[in-house]
């Protein structure tokens, strides 16, 4: 087994490190302070070619594959992990029609998502829950010539700002995908919702009210859209979360050792203190462990295993790691006593971020549920 | 038409105050810190690069070093240079700069044809900034250091240099190619490649050229070649007090006018 | 010249030789062993009397002087050809520059004809028992210190940095001059000098830098306080001179020879401020030499901490105003 990242994987993530720090970086305290959507950091994504880095080159993407994507990820993570969020609803639509989609639906959308000139969403959960998708209430009736959607969808990331849209409706056939485009009628953004973390990426609730959808924008085959709906929420919803909470706590660890490094209590660093020590490892045990377990899921998925193949080692990943994120978040701000959460550290930002990562592609419970079948 | 691009790889300054040397070999200890490519040399790239877009100029980047320096060269090439050639052999190693340009003029005259040499005008690592000027000499032709702008003229094929020298902005005209340049880490902004330059990148090979590929004399190259040697590098350890207040109330102010009168005495 | 013979090339502007010429003479007589001879070699005829004087009370013994007009302007190809003509017919043993404009570009170029060693920027040298110059360089930003020597080739080039060390004009050594010819130089014309023109101070305010007892500088931070009017002001209370970083320089709030650091001046005041400026290593290089250094940031983990004596951590304006109250 080779665990070292080969030479253009090394390229890649010194390039994209070097991306984050010098233009992310300094907009952090502001980003904090005062969350708003960088639209310029968007564009830069899709100039770079990260949001299509695992599709392939006809369709405008880098075909670098999934090792690439969560690396790219996880280093944007590790300076800012809400603008690393926003490939966790971006990716999603990308991900569904590149594997259901028609060559029409894949040249018609493909390029524009990933080159940032479109941004995407997906809209599944639905004020009764996003855990069971198949107990939408969101309706699709087909009256002969086209779809009319009536419904509403909940903590929809993006729609805000979104330009296409994938959604799930129950038509007589079952659940279904389909695609919505920004300004059809019919389809509203309602009220952006208000988290404690993640803030600069928009969460909002969206409605259906008698939307006529074309029939060229049903997304793969009526009726079988729970299957595909749950292998792109593994494949992209989860995996993303997963590196995004693995880059947030090597970011969060950082703060909490080079603190550690250089506060003086009796006369030396708290580093060298017992009980910090102890914390500090803590951590990277968590980081290290959620970081092989990720590269793994990734890495399996560029030997084309399938997402339902991959639903365990999915959920593992993501469980470990977003759950380890909250404890790595708790930890640092024990150890940075009473600057723990003062905003100077930034480090009770990222506890929410941290929080608002586990409903994210599926709550913890759920991972566990996957995990032992 | 050819630009050749001097690339040098350096350990990441990030890292400078954090170096190491071995009790024993008392050299410097370069595991665990990463490489780079020399700042003011990703300008140079940036440079040529830029010429290459408007007047169709192939782009060669050359290095000297050890194996590892290729993916340095990698770099060089998602920057958009179009080829990349590594001179290396255990025959160069340890070189000075004296060695080094004569290496690297070697080099060059191998390639043969080109229309300019840029280089960065001083390695983060070494601070001697006088590779560039003595290959130019062993080239034997004319170079301009920290240069300010450059615009190349593909009708008459010269080009229009700026520098400031002296405390006096000079504008000169180069009507005979090739001349040499070098460029500051201010110059201009090294674009990041994208995703899709580092794919294509790693398609492309690196030429490694040896001693003999370059017909030099083993006597000029590496330690043999090289009339300075060190004799000993130590680290520096400032002793500088640092003692360090915290808040602008009146006593940090008194304490700062206090130390001022008493180290204006001494 | 005989074998153990020091040669330092002055360098001239108009009618004056740079402080940095007299700085390498002081110094190097300083090292040197009692029966070593130096030379001053002096290119071109409009210097001032007064200048060559200067040279042999800080320790010269002969100038080697070609007195030719059309060496009064610098040319890197003329100056170089020259210079190593002379060296093929005198063989000192040591050729020392100054690391400004001219001795950057200057000496690598005569290095490399020479075919022999060049160290740039000592931070200071001795000879050891073979009448090599252990040559003392900083490297790697300043973190680490190498001495260098040049055991087998001659003369041995070195390069000093303005500003490094001290004048010391204490020798009344006669007044020995040598007239030279010089040799004739066919010029190659690739490059034309179209035209020029002066975009900083005089050449008196530059040098004057060196001499202050305290010097401020300012960083990129200063751009939410005011820019530079706060220095400024702070400046004129002490009656010091105002440097910068090379961000400082590209915002427009000082001139480009008061930039500090490895692409500057170093400058070795008494006291040196730093205001705002966070600390990388090519600009705390530049002060490195300063007998003590104060330094005002708002971001406590600033580097520049590490590289002061005195450091204060406040919000930038806040400190300056209630400063300027307190010095009144």
């Amino acid at each position: 087994m080779d665990f070292e990242l080969n030479e253009n994987e090394k390229m890649l993530q010194n390039m994209v490190r070097e991306f984050a720090q010098k233009e992310i970086g300094p907009l952090v305290e502001k980003l904090d302070k005062e969350p708003y959507f960088p639209i310029d950091i968007i564009k830069r994504f899709g100039e770079l070619g990260f949001i299509g880095i695992f599709v392939p080159e006809q369709y405008g993407g880098n075909d670098m594959g999934h090792l690439a994507r969560i690396i790219t990820i996880e280093e944007i993570a590790k300076v800012y992990a809400p603008l690393a969020f926003f490939f966790q609803a971006d990716q999603l639509p990308l991900y569904a029609i590149l594997s259901k989609g028609t060559e029409e639906q894949k040249t018609k959308y493909l390029p524009k998502l990933c080159s940032g000139e479109f941004i995407g969403a997906m809209a599944v959960t639905e004020p009764s829950g996003g855990s069971d998708p198949n107990a939408a209430q969101t309706r699709a009736e087909w009256d002969g010539n086209k779809w009319i959607i009536n419904g509403r969808k909940a903590f929809i990331t993006l729609a805000e700002v979104a330009d296409v849209c994938v959604f799930t409706a129950k038509t007589d056939k079952g659940l279904t995908t389909f695609i919505v485009d920004r300004g059809t009628d019919g389809f509203n953004i309602g009220h952006r919702e208000t988290h404690a973390g993640l803030k600069a990426i928009p969460v909002s609730e969206v409605t259906f009210n008698n939307c006529f959808i074309p029939k060229e924008n049903l997304l793969g085959v009526e009726g079988k859209g729970l299957g595909a709906t749950i292998a792109t929420v593994g494949a992209i919803g989860r995996t993303v979360a997963a590196a995004i909470a693995l880059g947030l706590s090597e970011n969060v660890y950082e703060i909490a050792y080079k603190y550690a490094k250089e506060r003086i209590l009796y006369g030396k660093p708290i580093f060298e203190l017992e009980p910090i020590k102890y914390e500090l490892a803590q951590m990277r045990f968590i980081i290290e462990s959620g970081r092989l377990l990720t590269y793994k899921m990734a890495w399996l998925q560029d030997k084309g295993k399938s997402p339902r193949e991959l639903a365990e080692d999915i959920a593992i990943a993501k469980y470990v790691t977003s759950e380890g994120a909250i404890k790595v978040c708790s930890d640092a701000i024990h150890l940075l006593g009473a600057y723990g959460t003062t905003e100077e550290y930034h480090i009770i930002n990222r506890l929410h971020d941290a929080y608002d990562l586990i409903p994210a592609g599926g709550t913890s419970d759920i991972m566990l549920l996957t995990m032992v079948n | 038409m050819n630009i050749i691009v001097l690339v040098k790889q350096i350990p990441d300054s990030e890292y400078f105050s954090k170096l190491q040397l071995d009790p024993v070999k008392h050299s410097l200890i370069r595991e665990g810190i990463p490489a780079v490519i020399n700042p003011a040399d990703k300008c140079a790239i940036e440079l040529a690069i830029s010429l290459k877009k408007h007047h169709s100029f192939k782009v060669i980047a050359v290095s000297m070093g050890p194996e590892a320096t290729k993916n340095s060269l990698k770099e060089a090439i998602a920057m958009g240079c179009d080829e990349a050639i590594l001179i290396t052999g255990k025959e160069f190693a340890g070189a000075d700069t004296l060695a080094t340009s004569y290496a690297l003029s070697q080099a060059i005259i191998k390639i043969h044809s080109y229309s300019m040499v840029i280089a960065g005008n001083v390695a983060l690592d070494g601070s001697t900034g006088q590779t560039p000027i003595q290959v130019g000499e062993f080239l034997d032709i004319p170079s301009i250091t920290n240069i300010n702008s450059l615009s190349y003229h593909k009708v008459d094929n010269t080009a229009d240099i700026s520098r400031i020298f002296r405390g006096v902005e000079q504008h000169m005209k180069v009507v005979e190619m090739p001349f040499l340049v070098t460029v500051s880490q201010n110059f201009n902004k090294p674009h990041l490649p994208s995703v899709m330059d580092i794919i294509k990148a790693s398609k492309k090979d690196i030429v490694t050229w040896g001693i003999r590929d370059i017909n030099a004399d083993k006597n000029q190259c590496g330690i043999k070649g090289s009339p300075t040697e060190t004799i000993s590098t130590t680290i520096y350890k400032n002793e500088r007090e640092k003692v360090v207040i915290i808040g602008a109330d009146k006593d940090a102010v008194k304490i700062f006018v206090d130390n001022i009168k008493k180290w204006l005495i001494v | 010249m005989s074998e153990k013979d020091i040669l330092v090339f002055a360098e001239h502007k108009g009618q004056s030789i740079i402080d940095a010429t007299y700085e390498i003479i002081s110094k190097i007589c300083e090292v040197k062993n009692e029966d070593d001879k130096v030379g001053i070699l002096l290119l071109g005829s409009t210097v001032d009397d007064s200048y060559i004087e200067r040279l042999f009370r800080c320790g010269a013994n002969t100038l080697l002087h070609y007195n030719d007009k059309l060496l009064n302007e610098y040319n890197l190809d003329r100056y170089s050809y020259v210079i190593t003509e002379f060296i093929h017919h005198n063989k000192p043993s040591v050729l020392l520059f100054t690391a400004t404009d001219i001795g950057m570009e200057l000496a690598p170029k005569v290095a490399a004809r020479l075919k022999t060693g060049l160290t740039a920027h000592i931070t200071d040298l001795y000879f050891d028992e073979n009448h090599n110059l252990v040559q003392q360089v900083p490297g790697f930003g300043g973190n680490l210190l190498v001495n260098i020597i040049c055991p087998d080739k001659r003369p041995q080039l070195i390069t000093f940095k303005p500003g490094v060390f001290e004048i010391k004009e204490n020798c009344n050594n006669t007044k020995n001059i040598v007239s030279l010819s010089s040799p004739s130089f066919i010029p190659q014309n690739r490059i034309k000098l179209i035209n020029s023109y002066v975009i900083t101070e005089s050449d008196q305010n530059e040098e004057e830098i060196f001499k202050k007892d305290i010097i401020i500088s300012g960083g990129w931070g200063m751009k939410n306080c005011g820019d530079f009017e706060l220095i400024n002001k702070l400046a004129e209370k002490l009656n010091t001179a105002v440097c910068g970083t090379r961000p400082a320089y590209d915002e427009g709030w000082i001139p480009e020879n008061r930039v500090i650091g490895q692409s500057g001046i170093n400058v070795a005041p008494k006291i040196f401020i730093s205001i705002g400026a966070s600390g990388a290593m090519h600009y705390t290089t530049g002060f490195s030499g300063a007998k003590k250094v104060i330094a005002i940031n708002k971001d406590k983990s600033a580097p520049i901490f590490e590289y002061c004596d005195l450091g204060i951590v406040a919000d930038i304006e806040v400190f300056l105003s209630k400063l300027a109250v307190g010095m009144k």
